[in-house]
């Protein structure tokens, strides 16, 4: 039996869960495009406060509207994050005034304790291709869109020495909202650090 | 004076005796016990609670020899006993006085009144309560002799036994042979804002202190021969009236004061456990639960209830509109605050006008409580409680207020990659008169494709919507596009559409058709090359599609659309780095390893001292208790169980209780029957 | 007639303190119960220069008295010609009695025994894991209810079963004893293990990822190769193993196969391996492996099951079957084979059927994540190479051998056989209990003085001096 990654994306009770339906395919592809790791072609959705979040040690979560965990969810984030699983969290308004990344930084600070930020020398970085600048910087960071920052860094929630939740302003959800055959008109592949996100998940 | 007079004279200062008597005994039996109490209290130290009982004990007795000494009241109850009784002391009465003291006046009382008149009682009375006084007395007399001679301090342990008054006994010996820190008194004065009392602790194992609590330890003896570490540092000893003196902070982490006497070689540890001030715990009563409104007017009420260990200071009612769709989002936020009052338990309501919102559909507000506390040692701790989210339904949802999440609608998938199509094919029409004619071909045909499979997919969705089946569109391939959308009206029972014609399947498909229509005439043109005559039909393509996404009832319900990736085709196509980066190893559980060794140390100790082994758990404990989110609340339990057990000198609930902290730390001994087939543990 | 029977007194007196004198010379050998005093048992093993014991001589039976052992030893060392000793016995002697009795033995005497001792023997080896542990091994009879227990108290109990027990204690403090009925063994504590690194090698993905999680977790020290793209992945590329750096390799899928002959190498140099059961359907390990792979069988397909928190039970399982000869099923699932080990040379191998251990840790109850760790670090310990290190600390033994807690020795009874050979009847004749010293018997004194009264007292009464 061999076993896939599944690409999960988590479904919260207070905002806008979904609001990039097309980043799992294209985060699917990319793995695929790169790695010769077993993948699903399709992904899931699974209810945060829900046991089933256990099964999918990988999962995004992104939205624009406020985020506020119900205590199921808040319990069963810190069981997850406890027992080894990797959240990565995008703030798809890519506004640190915004009420995404306000109640969202709160939510996952009382879930789990403070984000602290990570160095652009971590080894996130270098899991697959080498992003010697830090995460990637995306097309809303450069067109003024949100809050018109270039943010330097992510930050994350580290639990023994791995990442547990990993959080950014940077807007991948935007960047990597597209359909994945749509790559053959860009120069680079823009969805090269998901591989990273993955195959960091996968092998730390 | 008649002998009735001097009868009842005589009666009255009898009875005042027998009173007097009964006072001096019992007070005499109070004071007695009191010495014998003091006086064991110099010479072993009485628990405080023991000299509460001795206290009460004595007055006990008191109140009991009191009444014993009334009972001869009895015999001077009445003029004729205390006759009888002055009759027995003096003979030379012969019985006249008895007589006169009868209720009937005797025949012969005039004789009688002259005999009792020439006899002199009054001097065996004073004789008599004299001697009946005199013992009393001087037990009184002497039991406060020696009350006086005992010190005014164990006078005082004994009289008004105090907490904390260990410190104020003297024992016998000289205070200089004494250890300094034998007699340890705290006194824990928490922070103002709890309101909690000051309490004192005669000689403290472990304290547990509000964080920002001030403990006051006093001993008896020279400052200067105590020593004193909290957490690894010294602190300097003050001295006091009659010893020594020093305060210690409570902070956040717990910690350990360890105090030394190096002149009498003795040590002791008292390990302070900080009680954390723990957030309000916020529950919002109102709204009970999320809701889908209609129309968004009225008021909503807002209740809150709030709990606290110490007090709520402050609670506050926030909401958060959010408005719009797609990426265009627009945030407000407002508030109402109850600040004022410290009380552990309140209430708070408040209600949200709706209207003064100005909410429209598809708008949510996310409604929730935030309380705080008055700490002021580590600041206010603020406690929130669940949201509840108000939304209002958009008008495509009245028939169902299911709330799931919306999808982008088809159909803006769908212009985007029109778009796309036509910027290819203006670019390739520009590049047209460098290009050869097969390349233009090539390319057009290529664009051709992908506005075939644009338009098929456009197809699917209109085609499902008039028939039902799945991939309609191949069983009208027959169909112009004028005969098309005459089947679709005819499909809908419907004439042609009109302007302005608001039949709903029309009006929901026919945009969509005029789309799949020009896009049809589009790919024509794009397979023979002609790309200069397949931009208008891709234009009006394009504006179709608009059209069609601003229609509200485009939106679909359910879960959002699933691209499935074509795994084969892309598998492995991108172009890889050479080499991936080194993996890092995770920590090793350093903290679990020592405090595993430090229990094990703890345990060879408990086998030879136990005092020090209780020690060693104690500090172990507060290295477990201080590990935040590491804590482990069950086994610092049984440590604290441990050590008092040790410190109690009951070796066989020493043992229990060592063999469940060690349970707790590295789980239960696993059992297997039989003896192992492997090496290893199988 | 009373001066006649006054005689008879005196002599009745006088022949008992007779006898007496005759017993405290050195006789008993033939002791009050009479009988055949020839040697009637013998003693296992080499027979030093020992005189036989005289014909005519009875064996002297006792039962050692553990308050007064030595008082007892020193009598049957000073008694003269003693032909024989049986000895009846309630539980082994110690260590220093049992060397006196061999001594005896090996002096002319022949001592044997009998008696219900109870079987018992333990074993304390270290557990090669990071954070330590011991597994005592207890073997007694079947049945026999053990009490286990340390320096510091109690640690378990346990009820004996297929000859004996185990208990994996985390902690021991001092020697280890084991006590069962009347009987009590101990073994000193047992040296640390050395422990090296462990190997992971399987394809990037969740069971390699949580696999070397948990043994990091535990505290082994973890290399890793997960392949992540044709020539690339995660980890070393080439592997050095051998047992001076390598304790063991967790092989768990095919991408170990192409180090198949690296691993052999090492497994049969004395280093161990744990093929996972995707690993052993590649032929290149069907060298190593204890059986052949199954089809696997996935329990939690009803809703329920998949709803339920997995555990070990609920896990796919590729069951292990055609087992080798000389491999062990170690553990069971519904009769069907889910771990298997067997030597391959100086190499432990450990297979396993379970797949996807994984879902486990993550989506098991609460107590979970531990207990997988625990597990996959039991699973190394059951093959590593860890070499007991070479400072073992010594146990609370005496000079003489016995620990001082009044045990004797990790086998009491195989001690006492190796020194006095096995039980034997009670000799013929010998008769019960101990022979008859009228020397020491107050009795006989008593008897003696209530004569001599007797007949005082019968003179003076009748008026003679």
């Amino acid at each position: 039996m061999v076993s896939e990654f599944v690409f999960a994306t988590v479904q919260y009770e207070s905002g806008d869960w979904d609001s990039a339906p097309l980043v799992p395919a294209n985060v699917i592809d990319a793995v695929a495009r790169y790695t010769s790791i077993p993948v699903a072609p399709q992904g899931v959705v699974v209810p945060l406060g829900s046991e089933a979040l256990l099964r999918y040690p990988f999962a995004w979560l992104t939205g624009h509207l406020p985020v506020r965990f119900t205590d199921a969810e808040r319990r069963m984030l810190a069981r997850y994050v406890e027992r080894g699983g990797m959240l990565v969290v995008d703030d798809h308004n890519h506004d640190i005034d915004g009420e995404f990344h306000k109640s969202a930084t709160e939510e996952l600070r009382r879930a789990l304790g403070p984000l602290v930020e990570l160095p652009n020398t971590h080894e996130l970085y270098r899991a697959f291709f080498t992003f010697d600048d830090g995460p990637p910087t995306t097309a809303h960071e450069m067109n003024g869109w949100g809050d018109n920052l270039v943010h330097p860094h992510l930050t994350a929630h580290l639990r023994n020495g791995r990442i547990g939740v990993l959080y950014s302003n940077k807007d991948y959800s935007s960047e990597w909202s597209y359909h994945p055959d749509n790559k053959r008109f860009l120069a680079v592949d823009n969805t090269r650090f998901a591989v990273n996100l993955v195959v960091y998940a996968l092998t730390r | 004076m008649t002998a009735r007079e001097r009868l009842g004279r005589t009666q009255r200062a009898l009875v005042a005796a027998t009173l007097l008597r009964a006072l001096l005994v019992g007070a005499a039996a109070v004071v007695v016990l009191l010495v014998v109490i003091g006086a064991v209290d110099l010479i072993v130290p009485i628990p405080r609670i023991v000299r509460d009982a001795g206290r009460f004990f004595a007055i006990l007795v008191a109140v009991i020899a009191a009444a014993i000494a009334l009972v001869p009241l009895q015999r001077v109850r009445t003029r004729a006993r205390v006759a009888l009784w002055i009759e027995e002391h003096v003979p030379a009465l012969r019985y006249a006085l008895v007589t006169l003291a009868g209720d009937a006046a005797p025949v012969n009382a005039p004789q009688l009144e002259a005999q009792v008149a020439r006899v002199e009682w009054e001097g065996v009375v004073r004789q008599a309560m004299t001697r009946r006084l005199m013992i009393p007395a001087a037990a009184m007399l002497v039991a406060g002799a020696l009350l006086f001679i005992l010190p005014a301090s164990t006078l005082a342990r004994v009289a008004t036994p105090a907490e904390g008054d260990s410190l104020e006994r003297r024992g016998l010996g000289s205070d200089e042979v004494r250890s300094t820190i034998a007699t340890v008194v705290a006194t824990i004065t928490p922070p103002a804002y709890t309101g909690a009392a000051r309490r004192t602790v005669e000689e403290p194992a472990s304290i547990e202190a509000p964080v920002g609590s001030r403990i006051e330890l006093r001993g008896r003896g020279l400052a200067t021969r105590v020593g004193i570490d909290v957490d690894g540092a010294s602190m300097t000893v003050g001295a006091s009236d009659d010893g020594w003196r020093v305060v210690v902070p409570v902070s956040a982490r717990p910690f350990a004061i360890r105090l030394r006497d190096d002149v009498a070689n003795d040590e002791r540890l008292i390990a302070v456990e900080p009680q954390a001030d723990g957030p309000p715990r916020v529950t919002l009563a109102s709204p009970a639960r999320d809701t889908v409104m209609r129309v968004a007017a009225g008021r909503v009420p807002l209740e809150v209830d709030v709990v606290d260990d110490y007090g709520v200071v402050s609670v506050r009612f926030e909401w958060i509109v959010s408005a719009g769709e797609g990426e265009n989002f627009e945030f407000r936020s407002g508030s109402v605050a109850f600040a004022g009052g410290n009380a552990r338990t309140r209430r708070a309501t408040a209600s949200l006008s709706l209207d003064s919102l100005a909410l429209t559909p598809g708008s949510m507000v996310h409604v929730r409580a935030v309380a705080r506390d008055g700490n002021t040692v580590t600041g206010p701790g603020q406690g929130v409680s669940e949201t509840r989210l108000l939304r209002v339904a958009r008008a495509s949802e009245y028939d169902s207020i299911a709330i799931e999440g919306i999808a982008p609608p088809e159909g803006d998938s769908s212009a985007l990659s029109q778009r796309m199509l036509i910027m290819m094919t203006e670019a390739l029409e520009k590049r047209r008169p460098r290009l050869d004619r097969q390349t233009h071909l090539r390319e057009a045909t290529a664009i051709g494709r992908d506005q075939v499979r644009l338009r098929k997919r456009v197809g699917e969705i209109v085609f499902q919507r008039l028939s039902g089946e799945d991939s309609g569109e191949h069983s009208h391939e027959d169909l112009t596009p004028e005969q098309l959308m005459a089947h679709a009206a005819a499909e809908s029972g419907m004439g042609p559409p009109g302007e302005g014609d608001e039949a709903p399947v029309i009006a929901i498909n026919q945009p969509l058709l005029e789309a799949y229509n020009a896009m049809w005439e589009a790919q024509t043109h794009l397979l023979l090359g002609e790309t200069r005559e397949a931009l208008p039909p891709m234009y009006r393509a394009l504006e179709a599609i608009q059209r069609a996404r601003a229609a509200e009832r485009l939106y679909l319900r359910g879960r959002p659309a699933q691209v499935v990736v074509d795994l084969a085709k892309v598998r492995l196509a991108g172009q890889r780095p050479d080499s991936a980066g080194a993996r890092t190893a995770r920590p090793l559980p350093a903290r679990e390893l020592a405090l595993q060794s430090r229990f094990e140390r703890a345990l060879v100790v408990a086998s030879r001292d136990a005092r020090a082994a209780a020690d060693s758990l104690m500090l172990l404990r507060l290295a477990v208790i201080g590990e935040g989110d590491d804590a482990r609340p069950a086994f610092a339990a049984a440590l604290a169980e441990a050590a008092a057990r040790l410190r109690g000198d009951d070796d066989v609930a020493a043992e229990e209780a060592l063999r469940r902290a060690r349970r707790m730390l590295a789980g239960e001994p696993r059992r297997t029957a039989g003896l192992p087939q492997w090496s290893g543990g199988w | 007639m009373r001066s006649r029977v006054e005689w008879l007194l005196r002599l009745a007196a006088l022949g008992l303190l007779a006898w007496a004198l005759v017993g405290a010379l050195g006789g008993g050998r033939c002791g009050l119960r009479t009988a055949d005093c020839g040697p009637t048992a013998h003693a296992v093993g080499p027979q030093p220069a020992a005189r036989s014991p005289q014909p005519g001589a009875s064996p002297l039976v006792a039962t050692l008295d553990t308050v007064g052992t030595s008082r007892q030893l020193e009598q049957w060392t000073r008694r003269a010609n003693l032909a024989a000793l049986h000895l009846e016995l309630a539980r082994a002697p110690d260590a220093l009695a049992r060397d006196w009795l061999r001594a005896i033995g090996r002096a002319g005497s022949v001592v044997t025994w009998s008696g219900d001792v109870p079987v018992l023997a333990i074993s304390a080896d270290a557990v090669a894991d990071p954070r330590g542990g011991v597994r005592v091994s207890v073997a007694a009879p079947s049945g026999a209810s053990v009490v286990v227990a340390d320096g510091v108290g109690t640690i378990d109990s346990l009820q004996a079963a297929r000859g004996g027990g185990a208990v994996r204690a985390a902690t021991l403090v001092g020697g280890v004893t084991a006590r069962a009925g009347n009987g009590a063994a101990s073994a000193a504590p047992a040296g640390a293990r050395t422990l090296r690194e462990v190997v992971v090698l399987g394809r990037a993905g969740w069971e390699a990822k949580f696999v070397a999680a948990a043994l990091e977790e535990q505290g082994w020290r973890v290399a890793v190769r997960m392949p992540i793209a044709p020539g690339l992945a995660t980890g070393a590329r080439a592997l050095t193993l051998d047992t001076a750096r390598v304790s063991a390799v967790v092989a768990l899928d095919s991408t170990a196969a192409r180090d198949a002959a690296t691993i052999a190498r090492f497994v049969r140099s004395g280093g161990g391996v744990l093929l996972g059961a995707e690993a052993a359907r590649v032929p290149a390990f069907a060298s190593l492996a204890a059986g052949r792979t199954g089809a696997t069988t996935n329990p939690a397909t009803t809703y329920a099951a998949a709803i339920a928190p997995v555990t070990r039970q609920t896990l796919a399982l590729a069951p292990i079957v055609a087992l080798r000869p000389d491999a062990i099923a170690l553990e069971r699932r519904e009769g069907a084979v889910a771990l298997a080990a067997r030597r391959v040379e100086a190499g432990r191998v450990v297979q396993l059927g379970y797949e996807e251990t994984w879902r486990w840790r993550m989506a098991g109850a609460d107590e979970a994540p531990d207990a997988h760790r625990r597990w996959w670090s039991e699973l190394v310990a059951a093959v590593a190479y860890a070499p007991v290190a070479a400072d073992i600390t010594p146990g609370r033994a005496g000079a003489d051998g016995a620990m001082e807690d009044g045990t004797d020795g990790a086998a009491p009874r195989a001690a006492l056989v190796a020194a006095l050979g096995e039980p034997s009847p009670v000799p013929v004749g010998a008769g019960e209990g101990d022979a008859f010293d009228p020397s020491r018997s107050l009795l006989v004194y008593l008897a003696v003085a209530l004569l001599l009264l007797a007949e005082w007292a019968s003179r003076r009464f009748r008026g003679a001096k």
